[in-house]
């Protein structure tokens, strides 16, 4: 009786609030507030599938549930992203019978780091995806260390019967296997070869023309691979994909690259190649999305599906979490690219991305709120991102705007950017006018989830 | 692996005798660097440079020779808990050479869980226990949380300091009331030790529960859990360290030419408004 009139509630709660466009997470938490333990009573599929990480969860979780569908089975995921306990409990209330069978052959739910412990005392996953560790919202995070040990904790609670997925590419996920004695064995490696084995890709994709990847940190570079994250001696590379990651190996402890059961090569003409021989296109040509769509493959491995199978179904995938959107401005193209704030990783990546560009272009960087979730004036992950990139032929005007103008204004300072390529726009209702007036060439805006509605406003657009 | 760096060449004028040579110390800048703490090495050299200096950026870290008798300014950033205990292992190779400097008054900046370094011991989450420098007596017991946050601080050793004018004319007093932001990001615990405090924490959290007191403060030393780029952040504090190293400011170059000092100024009025700072 208890399980019916959570799921009803569940139900109501959650329809009701998709109507007024309210979140996803509120139905179960308020279903958790009258009935803490009714998870424990919902029966649950075989496979249940946890998605967690610093970057491309979302996409990820999408992506899995997207092979397991085409596939055959019946899946559901988290696809509003509340990625709480609240929010599991919303998605598998919504998805069972009022007998509190969840229907779905395979649930795939996008699990934020922190929370991971919390929601696995809840639902114990048959398997745990790890995308990767990167700095990621530090005011709310601390850093990537702290939130690896959460993890960690999280791996020693679910207990031995839950398979690992993780990034063979990234140290600090990697350590997570060397972290745990009977999770050493059982784990499923996903991994981007380097370009020793690669060398067309050199220039296009992987990043070896950075400084950083010769072994030499640029000045105002950070290098959260220079040190061993187990035993903090000096770290050694053959190569690197991006980032911290690559071929590691510590240079004291044994903690080093293992080789993946699943990898993949990027091919100059922006296709993904596994090493099973399968090939797909990728919705967009970089580092991040390959990572993805190899861990999604990897992932779907656990539910029984052949990666050529899942490599088939992926060709050319449009995503529905959208990180771009087009606009235009009178006759010049427009693109939107959406970043999370304090994200370096992600904001490098697009950066790259933009300088890599043959046509002269225009780049609007917009930080007006840094999180929908809480206000901070905290901006030292601007410090972290390598503006300097924009420091090149193609990129003909830079203009800073929002609330942190100021705060943007100094962080370019320290780049070599030409300064009369350099706009400033304090109130974003001028923001078009000075864009049109002053500025040539396509338009790239940079910004987040939180400031995209904004910039729908200024450019008219809906995206 | 160190590297030197030229950094901030821009009006540099080699024909002017009068300019001095200042050398920076970015210390453990590949290990100690978790919250863009190398700006404040940036942010030294930009102002230094606008006092008819030449400055040098050092980046040094664990394994490298070190003589610190060379520097005119020291800074160490954030690191992980972890990071932490493998700077402290390094560090404790040069550290008769360090203290020595400290003594003799060399500018030392450690920000975030950096000026930890400079107590008696870190006890961590576990409860192991960790001997610093001991420079300074106080102890950093850890937890398994986080404290984060917004921070100002009433920073009563900047009051009163006169503020170089130009061409070496005697500057403006600092008015009392301008306060220093930043944020806080650090390891929940507590800091036992009866010693000076250079930070007041109004909104924000201190280095005790209870205190609302932050930081230390031992000749030209200062450490606080604020991290990142407090120099940037905050005119005033920058300005004072740069005056430990020199009063003159007839450099080819004028502050207010350079964006950077002016964006500087106006992001902290804006910050420190949304604070509700006054
Ligand atoms: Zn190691």
């Amino acid at each position: 009786m208890k399980v019916f009139f959570a799921v009803l509630l569940c139900k109501i709660l959650y329809f009701t609030g998709k109507l007024v466009g309210k979140g996803s997470s509120l139905p179960g938490k308020i279903v958790l507030k009258i009935f803490p333990d009714i998870l424990a009573g919902l029966k649950l599929p075989e496979i249940i599938i946890a998605v967690t990480g610093s970057n491309g969860k979302t996409t990820t979780t999408e992506l899995i549930t997207y092979i397991l569908k085409a596939g055959g089975m019946k899946a559901a995921y988290n696809h509003e992203g509340s990625n709480q306990t609240e929010g599991i409990a919303t998605l598998l209330l919504r998805v069972a019978s009022f007998c509190g069978r969840v229907k779905p052959d395979a649930i795939v739910m996008e699990c934020d780091e922190r929370y991971l412990k919390k929601i696995f005392e809840k639902v114990r996953p048959s398997a745990l995806l790890v995308t990767n560790l990167c700095r990621d919202q530090l005011t709310r995070n601390g850093h990537h260390e702290f939130v690896k040990d959460c993890i960690s904790e999280a791996i020693e609670a679910a207990g031995h019967d839950m398979r690992l997925i993780l990034n063979a590419d990234d140290p600090y996920v990697a350590s997570l296997a060397a972290d745990s004695q009977t999770y050493a064995k059982d784990v499923l490696w996903f991994g981007i070869e380097g370009e020793h084995k690669n060398p067309e890709s050199r220039d296009k994709i992987i990043d070896n023309d950075k400084p950083e990847a010769q072994g030499k940190p640029d000045f105002g570079m950070y290098d959260d691979g220079a040190f061993c994250t187990v035993c903090k001696e000096r770290m050694e590379y053959t190569y690197r994909t991006a980032g911290h990651f690559g071929d590691f190996g510590c240079t004291l402890c044994n903690l080093k690259r293992k080789n993946p059961d699943i990898e993949a090569q990027i091919k100059n003409d922006g296709t993904l190649l596994f090493s099973e021989g399968a090939k797909l296109r990728m919705p967009l040509p970089s580092i991040t999305a390959a990572y993805n769509l190899c861990a999604a493959a990897a992932a779907s491995k656990t539910a029984n599906i052949a990666i050529s199978d899942a490599v088939k179904i992926l060709d050319g995938y449009e995503l529905k979490s959208g990180r771009t959107a087009v606009f235009s401005l009178g006759s010049r193209k427009g693109l939107l690219l959406i970043s999370k704030h304090e994200n370096s990783f992600a904001y490098n990546a697009w950066l790259k991305w933009i300088s890599r560009k043959d046509k002269p272009c225009t780049v609007i960087i917009l930080v007006d709120s840094i999180s929908r979730k809480y206000y901070t004036c905290e901006t030292s992950w601007l410090w972290d991102i390598d503006f300097n990139l924009l420091a090149c032929q193609n990129v003909v005007n830079v203009v800073l705007a929002g609330q942190y103008v100021y705060d943007l204004a100094t962080r370019f300072a320290m780049t070599d950017i030409a300064p009369e390529k350099m706009g400033y726009v304090t109130d974003l209702k001028d923001l078009r006018e000075y864009v049109q007036k002053n500025t040539m060439g396509d338009i790239y805006t940079l910004t987040c989830f939180a400031d995209k509605a904004k910039l729908k406003k200024v450019f008219r657009q809906t995206f | 692996m160190d590297y030197e760096l030229r950094t901030m060449d821009y009006g540099r004028d080699i024909m002017k005798k009068s300019r001095k040579n200042i050398k920076i110390l970015h210390l453990y800048y590949d290990l100690m660097n978790l919250y863009g703490d190398w700006a404040n090495a940036a942010a030294m050299a930009r102002e230094l440079s606008c006092r008819a200096c030449d400055v040098v950026i050092h980046k040094k870290s664990v394994g490298d020779d070190l003589n610190f008798s060379e520097y005119d300014f020291i800074c160490v950033g954030s690191g992980t808990e972890h990071s932490l205990i493998a700077a402290m292992r390094d560090l404790a190779k040069h550290k008769k050479s360090l203290i020595r400097q400290i003594e003799e008054g060399t500018a030392v900046l450690a920000t975030g869980n950096s000026h930890e370094l400079f107590g008696s011991r870190v006890i961590d989450r576990n409860g192991n226990r960790h001997e610093m420098l001991g420079l300074i007596d106080f102890e950093t017991v850890q937890e398994g949380a986080r404290i984060t946050g917004d921070c100002i601080c009433e920073a009563s050793f900047l009051n009163g300091r006169d503020k170089p004018g130009k061409n070496g004319e005697q500057g403006k007093q600092n008015k009392p009331d301008e306060p220093v932001i930043g944020f806080i990001n650090r390891a929940k615990g507590v800091q036992n030790g009866d010693i000076k405090r250079p930070f007041y924490v109004r909104p924000g959290k201190g280095a005790n529960f209870k205190a609302h007191s932050e930081g230390i403060i031992y000749k030209n030393l200062l450490g606080t859990y604020l991290t990142g780029p407090i120099l940037v952040r905050n005119p005033l504090l920058l300005e004072y360290f740069a005056s430990l190293l020199t009063k003159e400011y007839d450099g080819d170059k004028h502050k207010s030419d350079d964006v950077f000092f002016k964006y500087q100024k106006k992001a902290y009025e804006a910050a420190k408004a949304a604070l509700g700072g006054k």
